[in-house]
């Protein structure tokens, strides 16, 4: 009798935020959709996901109703630093990857929060290509 | 974030209109400039060297191309073009200042300097030529917003030791030297692919800006405090403090928004522009910068 082999999926979304949040001074790592669903998150979980996605999607809507009236296109990416913390925001396709680090981070974050949507993109491109358009 | 885009996109409109009717147009230099202002050097490149193959003498079109040159820094190719231009079309004042801007690229600061002070004679109102001579005059200093400038034009740039990547600049020649805000925003404006930058006060009054024409300081003053303003009150509920620098990175313009002390530095960029050189020339000038 042959035992079933089951394919192992890998879940390129939770590598993507595992990848960030291990990083020094990362807090957390959250994706969600452009409806404030969040698909998936890592690290600390003080705050609630579902407010801090609805937030972070009101941010961007109250910036790019500012950039549509200069006629520009919505924000691809917004990083906004204070005295100790550090939120990075990127839309990819139909979600939106936030990563919220405290100040012993350091600027080589950003290469990991490239490497990071670089694989979230694979992974729509891969599986949900509607999505990533 | 160019506010007239719908402006340069019914001009190229037009000028395509009628190079299309007629392909012998001279047309071509303003659909080739067109383009450049919006920021496709590449397209204007390509429109540009196709007309004047057909337009040899056409002393416009070489000083467009020298300007799309600039832009993509080949200065080597632009002095090359502006002295084409000068051949077919003579000497004017704006092929000076193209040709004094040339000389700071490559180096030559001394016979930009001569240029300019020429220039500066018969008009001591142009802040074109105001702007050049304060590069330049940062330049002699060795201030280090200029070394960072050259590094631009020379990539290899000196780092003193391999944990602090401190520009080659002699530090203490600048220990006495403090920058204006007014100095400080004319420094950071030369700086390549930057578009425009202001001081403006958290109320929203601009204080001071240099731009490229295609924008205004009040729209852009008003842009950058309803960000701040926004950004503020939504990063306050996650118990954030005050935000310190907003970026901003849009399809086509990067929006850097500096806090310092009462007021906001606004830095707007093309989309292609090294964001990590330009931090660490604007973060040196800001050193030297009193923002009290």
């Amino acid at each position: 009798m042959l035992a079933a082999i089951k394919e192992k999926k890998v879940n390129m979304f939770h590598n993507a935020l595992e990848y960030l949040s291990e990083y020094r001074g990362v807090n957390k790592a959250i994706i969600f959709d452009s409806d404030g669903l969040v698909i998936g998150m890592a690290g600390e979980n003080e705050t609630n996901n579902e407010s801090f996605s609805a937030l972070m999607l009101l941010m961007l809507d109250q910036m790019n109703h500012i950039l549509k009236r200069l006629d520009e296109n919505p924000a691809k990416k917004l990083v906004i630093k204070s005295d100790d913390s550090w939120l990075t925001l990127e839309r990819i396709g139909n979600l939106i990857l936030v990563v919220n680090a405290n100040s012993e981070t350091d600027e080589l974050l950003k290469v990991r929060f490239g490497q990071a949507v670089e694989m979230i993109k694979t992974h729509l491109v891969d599986n949900y290509p509607l999505l990533s358009k | 974030m160019n506010v007239n885009l719908a402006e340069l996109d019914e001009r190229i409109d037009k000028c395509q209109g009628i190079l299309d009717a007629d392909p012998n147009s001279q047309i071509f230099a303003a659909l080739a400039e067109a383009y450049r202002k919006k920021g496709d050097v590449q397209r204007a490149l390509e429109i540009c060297s196709s007309g004047l193959k057909k337009h040899p003498d056409y002393g416009l079109a070489y000083i467009v191309l020298v300007k799309i040159y600039l832009a993509q820094g080949r200065y080597e190719e632009a002095d090359m073009y502006l002295q084409k231009a000068i051949k077919v079309g003579g000497r004017t004042r704006s092929v000076d200042i193209l040709q004094s801007e040339i000389f700071i690229k490559m180096g030559h600061t001394n016979k930009a300097k001569n240029i300019l002070e020429r220039l500066q004679k018969s008009d001591q109102q142009s802040q074109t030529i105001k702007n050049l001579l304060v590069s330049i005059e940062k330049d002699e200093h060795q201030l280090p917003v200029v070394s960072g400038y050259q590094a631009d034009t020379k990539p290899q740039m000196q780092f003193s030791n391999a944990e602090s990547p401190n520009i080659s600049i002699s530090t203490h020649a600048v220990d006495n030297r403090n920058y204006t805000i007014s100095n400080a925003l004319t420094i950071i404006k030369i700086l390549p692919r930057v578009l425009g930058v202001i001081a403006v006060a958290k109320d929203g009054m601009v204080i001071e800006g240099h731009f490229d024409g295609q924008m205004t300081g009040d729209e852009l003053g008003a842009l950058a405090v309803g960000y701040y303003n926004s950004i503020s009150q939504g990063i306050s509920k996650i118990k954030y403090g005050e935000p310190l620098e907003i970026m901003i990175e849009a399809a086509e313009s990067k929006l850097w928004i500096v806090n310092k002390m009462k007021m906001l530095i606004v830095i707007v960029t093309r989309d292609d522009v090294n964001l990590g050189s330009l931090r660490l020339k604007v973060n040196e000038v800001f050193k030297y910068t009193d923002f009290s």
